[in-house]
């Protein structure tokens, strides 16, 4: 029976039908009050990222966050509309690749995790146009699927990097500190404060801000949309601070309706908040 | 499982919004599972794809009352997959001119080929014991022997309390033994024609 599948191009043609009827009732009606957050974490500023987060931003230095060599040159292909792209042989002491899709042209791009992204006019012209993600070396796995619009065009960009986890660390209070990472957030996340020091909030009074203990409650739609509607244009400020948890070095603001959504890929990495930002309909 | 749930409700969210490549993401990674329980159910190729679309369909439809799971729609979509299944003529006729514009293999070319084997004389047997089960019951089997999930999280689905769906899991899976085994021995011939010579 697991053999089973379902004839392809009556499913291409039913997933066509699917994606247009979604796409027609986003144009019939305003999208914002459909919106709802379930699960996914709601920042106004930029919670610091295990994976490739921290590493673009510099940040080596924070316990738990990997530490990324690339190994060899970068490669970069240019397509237009759908394709599936041969990464090559892996490196042998290469674990993930880091890939950077840039797009040339509006559109929707869908990739493998399940996670998507969308370029509109404005993006095109800034660092929205960009898309950083990883994918985990796996033996005999040489290609990745990307989908988009057939006149959609983009380059991809991708290099064969080694990654080394490393561990939280533990303040005199017996605190973890570190960035988040594929073991999950530690009691003190690392984050960028408002004037711009890094710093850390403590888990507790960010997952407070955020709403993430209340999310996990809701069931349908109308729940949700009523609890963001309460919170509609309200934000939160929690106090940053110094892996000792108790200096305050600045603030963090957890804002509704002008936040980043935070997706993983499918491997539990999550991708950067910042790239995300240009699919929020506005 | 876990994992893979609590990405829907982001692509969920997204899709709600109106969002198509979400959903289309959505339907990647559910349709293969959706499409083989409706096939556990009807045990024909052709009708499966029937309520597969109608599944989809009805999930966009319906997405004001859908309810989640451990954060996936998956156990939604089994369920009203199941109910599609039951009730096939009446609920595909709502998009019955949409399923046939749809592009399809001709039967001859899956009788001939491929898909013969997928329907070995067990699945059939399967198909007759699950046509045996009350509604419920059959949500409770798909949700907790075929997909895994806990008998409190398809409870939560079913509006059952988690004790009376235990006690409704252990009644269906006797009945589906009772069905299951005392069959009179199949008859040889059946099997001698099958091999020919």
């Amino acid at each position: 029976m697991s053999d089973l599948k379902v004839d392809e191009s009556f499913s291409q043609a039913l997933r066509a039908e699917l994606v247009s009827r979604v796409n027609k009732t986003a144009s019939a009606r305003p999208r914002k009050a459909a919106r709802w957050w379930l699960g996914a974490g709601v920042f106004a500023g930029a919670v610091v990222l295990g994976g490739v987060g921290a590493t673009a931003a510099g940040l080596l230095n924070i316990p738990g966050a990997p530490i990324v060599t690339p190994l060899g040159t970068p490669t970069t292909e240019s397509h237009t509309g759908p394709a599936t792209i041969d990464l090559g042989t892996a490196p042998k002491e290469a674990k993930a690749i880091r890939l950077e899709m840039t797009c040339l042209t509006t559109g929707s791009w869908a990739y493998e995790s399940g996670a998507t992204s969308t370029c509109k006019q404005h993006d095109l012209e800034g660092r929205g146009a960009t898309t950083r993600f990883q994918l985990p070396v796996a033996p005999g796995k040489e290609t990745t699927t990307i989908n988009t619009q057939a006149q959609s065009q983009w380059r991809l960009t991708w290099t064969f990097v080694d990654v080394e986890s490393t561990d939280w660390a533990t303040n005199a209070n017996g605190e973890t500190y570190g960035a988040e990472n594929e073991n999950g957030q530690p009691e003190l996340v690392a984050v960028k404060a408002t004037n711009g020091q890094f710093g850390y909030v403590r888990k507790a009074e960010l997952d407070d801000a955020t709403g993430v203990s209340m999310m996990q409650t809701f069931r349908t739609p109308e729940e949700a949309l009523a609890w963001q509607a309460e919170r509609q244009g309200k934000s939160y400020a929690i106090p940053v601070y110094d892996p000792d948890g108790t200096t305050v070095v600045g603030e963090f603001i957890v804002q509704d309706g002008n936040g980043h959504i935070v997706e993983t890929d499918g491997n539990g990495h999550v991708l950067e908040p910042d790239m995300l930002a240009s699919e929020i309909p506005q | 499982m876990g994992n893979m749930g609590s990405q829907d409700a982001g692509l969920w969210a997204r899709s709600l919004a109106g969002d198509g490549a979400a959903f289309g993401a959505l339907f990647d990674r559910h349709r293969d599972r959706v499409f083989r329980h409706a096939y556990r159910l009807c045990g024909n190729r052709h009708t499966s794809e029937d309520i597969l679309a109608t599944a989809f369909l009805e999930l966009w439809k319906k997405r004001r009352k859908v309810v989640l799971v451990e954060h996936s729609i998956l156990p939604w979509l089994l369920v009203t997959t199941t109910n599609v299944a039951r009730n096939t003529n009446r609920a595909s006729t709502r998009y019955r001119r949409m399923l046939d514009s749809l592009p399809r293999q001709d039967e001859a070319q899956v009788d001939s080929g491929e898909a013969t084997y997928f329907q070995s004389v067990l699945d059939q047997d399967v198909v007759d014991a699950l046509k045996t089960l009350g509604s419920i019951d059959l949500h409770l089997i798909s949700l907790v022997v075929f997909e895994e999930y806990s008998v409190n999280a398809a409870a939560e689905l079913l509006n059952l309390s988690p004790a009376a769906a235990k006690s409704r899991m252990h009644r269906a899976r006797s009945k589906i033994k009772d069905v299951l085994q005392p069959k009179p021995a199949p008859p040889s011939q059946f099997v001698m024609e099958g091999n020919g010579s």
